[in-house]
């Protein structure tokens, strides 16, 4: 993103209130003391700024600090204490490798689903004519949106999926673990905001990100240390 | 109806032009925020203490009256508290509760339609203090004045009127402005100038002609 620098005229405001930093500062200082139009811009500007200041919106009474503090403390009580992201799951997340487990998982759903529509018994087909459905119609569930087949990348619906890898797929995941461990950096923070991490994001969507991480359960997570526990390194 | 500025969600702050630079300081909350999740919750209580006022206050120039901004403040610090695992400390922690706050007075906003922002007016009057403070030894700012520049301030267009209060109310420094603002620094600065010399401009005209002269 292009970001033009901003003039000396556009920078009184932020002068005037002690914005700037000493390089800029210093600059128009000089250039204020030797003009003094200027330097009366700069005066009347610190004093509406001034004045705007004394506007700042203020409570009828002084509210409760402790009490809130307290109805906050009482609040989270209940709440799981949050968990960190571990540094195996941070690796995990990383898209060399969730990208390759997603595919493969979306491949396992759609195998599971073909395997599964051509291994039922045939049911009666079902037209329905295309404006029959109203906005209040829920499908059946053999004509429910296939949303897995076309799409790859949907890591909420593809997560059960995972489940239901064999142990030749499971492996081939391992695989690609193994191959990508040696380039897997980050810590537990995830303060490392490479282009992974964005380009993640974009594959998941930043909610099903968020979520993806959230919905794995314990076993998944058990499953997952124990293995990289046997890793070397 | 005024229009208000949309913000994205708080992850969203590591895109933000501003956020490099703040990555390359050190954050002054980041040690409690690693105590608490490492399992210290009192670390939280600490942060709430720390910040519970600056939330409140900002708010209260979103949502009317002083209920209504404690209820949102005491959420934002909930929903802190449950998205904690998720801080990537790209931006500072800081950064990150006051757009969760900026989101949840908007939320609040949208929720409850009745409602609307703040023209930061309240029913009480300006802080002695701060007039004082504002005013210094040159003049007296009165009641209708101050009223008129509150109108003023919430005639602004979003992003200028957002900027001056983080700016002004909030005194965060302009990389921090910029970032909840998600714009670059430079942009915020000018932002900022706009802003500054439009309330100017407005109150000029109905003003005595000279209060801007010593």
């Amino acid at each position: 993103m292009s970001d033009p620098r901003p003039t000396d005229d556009e920078l009184l405001a932020a002068y005037a209130d002690g914005g700037l930093d000493p390089r800029d500062t210093a600059r128009l200082d000089a250039h204020t003391d030797g003009d003094p139009d200027a330097a009366a811009e700069v005066d009347g500007l610190r004093r509406t700024i001034n004045a705007v200041r004394a506007t700042q919106p203020r409570p009828t009474a002084e509210p409760a600090w402790d009490q809130m503090a307290r109805s906050i403390r009482a609040a989270c009580d209940p709440l799981p204490a949050p968990r960190p992201r571990a540094r195996w799951l941070v690796r995990l997340l990383r898209p060399r490798v969730a990208a390759p487990i997603l595919a493969i998982a979306a491949a396992a759903t759609i195998a599971l689903i073909w395997t599964g529509r051509h291994s039922a018994a045939p049911q009666p087909q079902r037209l329905v004519a295309a404006s029959e459905p109203t906005a209040g119609d829920s499908l059946p569930p053999d004509t429910a949106p296939d949303t897995l087949a076309g799409d790859p990348a949907t890591p909420p619906e593809a997560l059960p999926a995972v489940a239901a890898l064999d142990d030749g797929q499971l492996d081939a995941v391992l695989a690609v673990l193994d191959a990508e461990a040696p380039n897997l950096s980050g810590d537990a923070t995830g303060a490392d905001s490479s282009s992974d991490d964005t380009t993640a994001v974009g594959l998941f969507g930043d909610d099903a990100y968020a979520s993806w991480v959230d919905d794995l359960d314990e076993s998944q997570i058990d499953a997952a240390s124990d293995y990289l526990a046997t890793q070397p390194g | 109806m005024r229009a208000l500025l949309a913000l994205d969600e708080p992850n969203d702050l590591a895109d933000s032009p501003a956020s490099a630079a703040a990555r390359a300081e050190p954050d002054p909350d980041r040690p409690l925020v690693d105590q608490f999740l490492a399992g210290d919750r009192a670390a939280f209580d600490t942060l709430v203490r720390r910040y519970q006022q600056p939330i409140f206050y900002l708010c209260l120039r979103y949502v009317k009256g002083d209920a209504d901004a404690m209820d949102v403040s005491q959420k934002v610090f909930v929903r802190a508290f449950q998205s904690l695992a998720r801080f990537r400390g790209d931006a500072r922690f800081r950064t990150w509760l006051y757009r969760i706050a900026i989101n949840m007075s908007l939320n609040y906003l949208r929720d409850n339609a009745r409602e609307r922002p703040t023209d930061l007016s309240t029913d009480a009057p300006p802080d002695a203090a701060l007039v004082r403070r504002a005013t210094g030894p040159m003049r007296i700012i009165g009641d209708e004045e101050s009223e008129r520049l509150r109108e003023a301030v919430a005639e602004l267009p979003p992003k200028q009127r957002m900027v001056l209060e983080l700016r002004i109310y909030d005194e965060l420094p302009f990389r921090e402005v910029a970032e909840l603002a998600n714009c670059s620094e430079n942009s915020a600065k000018v932002s900022f100038h706009h802003a500054v010399k439009k309330l100017r401009a407005m109150l000029a005209p109905q003003g005595d002609g000279k209060k801007d002269e010593r």
